[in-house]
C-alpha cells in the first residue's frame, strides 16, 4: 500500500510553513496549532528518537552509512503498520546508496510535495538559521557534499542528511520520474497567491477542503502567528545559535543583503536550475 | 571454559570474552552463548522494525553485526554475522541485549550514568546526546568512582526501597566530549572502529555491592544560556523516570509493564529527581559539575551521611 507523502525540500524553503498549514487543516481546531507539537503530526524522517524506537538500539552506535542503509526499510515497515496516510518532512536529497537502496521507499510512496525557493533567499535565510556569514552560507549551498548533522564527533538528535548542492537537491527530486507524482510548490507563489497554491497542494495530497477551512488554516499558519508563537514559547526546531527560526518570511530579501559578487557566485553555480524554476529572466535574477 | 563476570548484581557466564565486565565467580544467573537465532519470534506481542517481543522473549537484529535471542532473564543466544567485529557484537550485547535481560528480570535499567558519592548513587540521565557520560566523566576526573555508564540498574529491596547495582569499568565518550575535558582521544581505543567514540577506563574500586539511590539529575540541554537545577515533584518526577527508562519500548511487549511501573513509582517516591537545564552549546562542563557537586554534597551533609 502506498501511504507515505513526503514534504521534501532543501532547508529554509518553506517546509515548516507547509507543515503548520497542514497541521491546522488536519486538526481543524478553533485555535492555531501549537508549533511545538508539529513533529507529532508531521515528523521529520531523520528523527533519531523515532528511528531508535524501531531499531531497539541507540542508532548513535551505528555509523552514518549503516543508518542510511536502514532508513528505506524503516519507513517501509512503519508505513506497513497502518492504512492511514503518513506525512514526513524530508531534507535529504533523493539519492541512492552504493548498494542500491534509497532513503525513500518508492513502493510505499503515495507522492511528494517538493518545495523550492529562490537560492538567493535560501542563502540569506540559511545564514540566519545556522548563525554563519553569507559567504559561508553560499559555500554551503554550492557544495555537492553538504550534509545536515554530519559532524561525527558527537551524537545528534537527527540522522545525517545528505543534501548535495542546492541545484543537486532540486534536480534529485524533480528531474526524473521516480514512480510517484511530485507536486512542486514555489515559496514565492506560496507568498503571492497563498489560497490558490495551498488549495492545489491540499487537493494533491487528498485533503481537499472547503475554502473557509483553507483560509482558516492559512490564517493560523501566517508568518506573524508563527513568529509570535516562537517569541512566546520558543520553537523546539530552532538551532542553538539561531536568534529566531521564523526570521523574515519574505521574498527578495537578498536584494538588500547580498553583494553583486555574492549574487554572481550563486547564479553562476545554479543558473540552470534557477532558470528552470523561473528565478532568472534573461540571465538576471527575478523575485 | 566459559568466562564468568559480575555486572548489575548478576553473575554472567559467557562463551565470549567480555573485557568490559568485571571477572567473577559462582553460579551464573545469566548465560551468554553462541547459537542460531530464529528469523521471526513466534507469537510476538509487539513487532518493531528490528526487534520483536513477547513475555519472556525478545529477538533483536542488528544488520551485519549480530542477532540476539534473549529469554526469561536467563539466556542470551548470539548469532554473530560473518565479518562482524567482536567489539561491535559486544557493544550491542552489553547494551540492548543485557538491557532486555534486566527488563525480563524486573530490574529497571535507567538510561543513566552514575557515580558513587559517600557510598550512595548519584545518577545523570537524559536522552542520547544529553551528556550523561560526559557529566559522569568529569566527576570521575574529580576522583569519584563510576558505577554505571548508559545503563544504571535499579531494583527494589525487601522494603521496597530502590537500590542501584554497580557495573562497568569504563565510560564511552565521544571525541567532542574528550576534547572538552582536555583529554586526547588518541590515548583510547574506539568503541567500534567506525565511530569517533572511545572507551575510557574508569576504575572500579568500591565493589559490586548495591548502593542506596540518592539522587537523579535529568540532563536537559536546550536553548537556555545558563544552568538551572529544578526539583521535579509528583507526576513530573514519575514521568522523568519512566521516560528515561533504557529501551522503554521493550517493556510492554515483554509483559513487564507492572514491574516497571512499581520500580518507577518507588524511585519517584524515595529518590529526589531534578531537571538540569543547560545550554547545548557551550556545554559549560566544569560549571555544570561545580553546580551539581555543590547540590549533591549539600544534600548529603543535610542527610548526615
Amino acid at each position: 500500500m502506498k501511504n507515505i507523502v513526503w514534504l521534501a525540500s532543501y532547508p529554509k524553503s518553506g517546509n515548516t510553513w507547509l507543515r503548520v498549514f497542514l497541521a491546522n487543516l488536519m486538526t481543524g481546531e478553533s485555535k492555531p496549532f501549537q508549533i511545538n507539537h508539529l513533529s507529532r503530526i508531521i515528523p521529520g524522517s531523520a528523527s533519531r528518537a523515532a528511528f531508535d524506537g524501531e531499531l531497539g538500539i541507540d542508532s548513535a552506535d551505528l555509523d552514518y552509512d549503516e543508518c542510511d542503509r536502514l532508513r528505506e526499510g524503516y519507513h517501509r515497515f512503519v508505513a506497513g503498520r497502518t492504512s492511514a496516510t503518513l506525512f514526513y518532512k524530508i531534507h535529504d536529497a533523493f539519492s541512492f546508496l552504493p548498494d542500491g537502496t534509497c532513503i525513500v521507499p518508492r513502493d510505499v510512496t503515495k507522492g511528494a510535495v517538493y518545495l523550492v525557493r529562490n537560492p538567493l533567499d535560501v542563502a540569506v535565510s540559511y545564514a540566519n538559521h545556522a548563525a554563519i556569514g553569507l559567504d559561508q552560507a553560499i559555500d554551503w549551498i554550492n557544495r555537492e557534499d553538504a550534509c545536515l548533522f554530519g559532524d561525527r564527533r558527537r551524537p545528534h538528535t537527527q540522522l545525517r542528511q545528505r543534501l548535495l548542492s542546492w541545484s543537486g537537491h532540486v534536480r534529485s527530486w524533480t528531474e526524473r520520474d521516480w514512480g510517484f507524482e511530485v507536486h512542486v510548490m514555489r515559496y514565492e507563489d506560496m507568498k503571492q497567491e497563498p489560497e490558490t497554491v495551498f488549495t492545489r497542494t491540499a487537493r494533491f495530497i487528498g485533503m481537499d477542503a472547503p475554502t473557509g477551512r483553507i483560509r482558516k488554516a492559512l490564517e493560523f499558519s501566517d508568518f506573524k502567528e508563527l513568529k509570535s508563537q516562537e517569541e512566546r514559547k520558543g520553537f523546539a526546531e530552532k538551532p542553538m545559535h539561531c536568534r529566531s527560526f521564523f526570521n523574515q518570511g519574505k521574498t527578495g530579501t537578498w536584494r538588500t543583503v547580498l553583494s553583486a559578487v555574492q549574487v554572481r557566485r550563486i547564479v553562476e553555480r545554479h543558473g540552470e536550475m534557477m532558470d528552470r524554476f523561473g528565478y532568472l529572466e534573461d540571465g538576471e535574477p527575478v523575485y | 571454559m566459559p568466562y564468568i563476570y559480575h555486572a548489575f548484581g548478576l553473575t554472567i557466564q559467557s562463551e565470549f570474552e567480555l573485557p568490559e565486565l568485571i571477572p567473577g565467580t559462582g553460579d551464573p544467573d545469566v548465560s551468554i552463548r553462541s547459537g542460531r537465532v530464529p528469523a521471526q519470534l513466534d507469537y510476538a506481542r509487539r513487532e518493531h522494525f528490528r526487534f520483536q517481543s513477547r513475555p519472556g522473549r525478545l529477538l533483536l537484529k542488528i544488520d551485519h553485526i549480530a542477532e540476539f535471542l534473549i529469554s526469561d532473564g536467563r539466556e542470551i543466544v548470539v548469532q554473530v554475522m560473518p565479518s562482524a567485529e567482536p567489539e561491535s557484537v559486544r557493544l550491542f550485547l552489553l547494551g540492548s541485549a543485557l538491557g532486555a535481560i534486566l527488563h525480563q528480570r524486573g530490574i529497571l535499567p535507567l538510561h543513566a550514568s552514575a557515580v558513587r558519592v559517600n557510598g550512595e548513587c548519584i545518577a545523570f540521565c537524559g536522552a542520547s546526546g544529553s551528556g550523561k557520560s560526559t557529566t559522569a566523566g568529569v566527576f570521575v576526573n574529580r576522583g569519584y568512582e563510576l558505577i554505571a555508564d548508559d545503563i544504571c540498574a535499579v531494583a527494589l529491596d525487601a522494603k521496597g526501597q530502590p537500590l542501584v547495582y554497580p557495573e562497568y569499568t569504563q565510560l564511552k565518550l565521544w571525541e567532542d566530549s574528550l576534547n572538552q575535558s582536555g583529554q586526547d582521544p588518541a590515548a583510547y581505543s574506539r568503541v567500534r572502529h567506525v565511530l569517533d567514540k572511545f572507551k575510557v577506563p574508569a576504575g572500579q574500586g568500591g565493589g559490586m555491592e548495591p548502593v542506596r539511590f540518592r539522587k537523579v539529575y535529568v540532563l536537559s540541554p536546550g536553548h537556555e544560556n545558563r544552568i538551572a537545577i529544578h526539583p521535579l515533584e509528583g507526576m513530573a518526577r514519575f514521568g522523568a523516570i519512566r521516560d528515561n527508562t533504557y529501551r522503554k519500548k521493550f517493556v510492554d511487549g515483554l509483559g513487564q509493564s507492572l514491574d516497571h511501573f512499581k520500580t518507577v513509582s518507588a524511585i519517584g517516591k524515595f529518590v529526589p529527581v531534578y531537571r538540569v537545564d543547560r545550554p547545548r552549546k557551550p556545554f559549560l562542563l566544569e560549571e555544570l559539575a561545580d553546580r551539581l557537586e555543590h547540590d549533591f554534597m549539600e544534600s548529603c551533609q543535610e542527610n548526615g551521611s
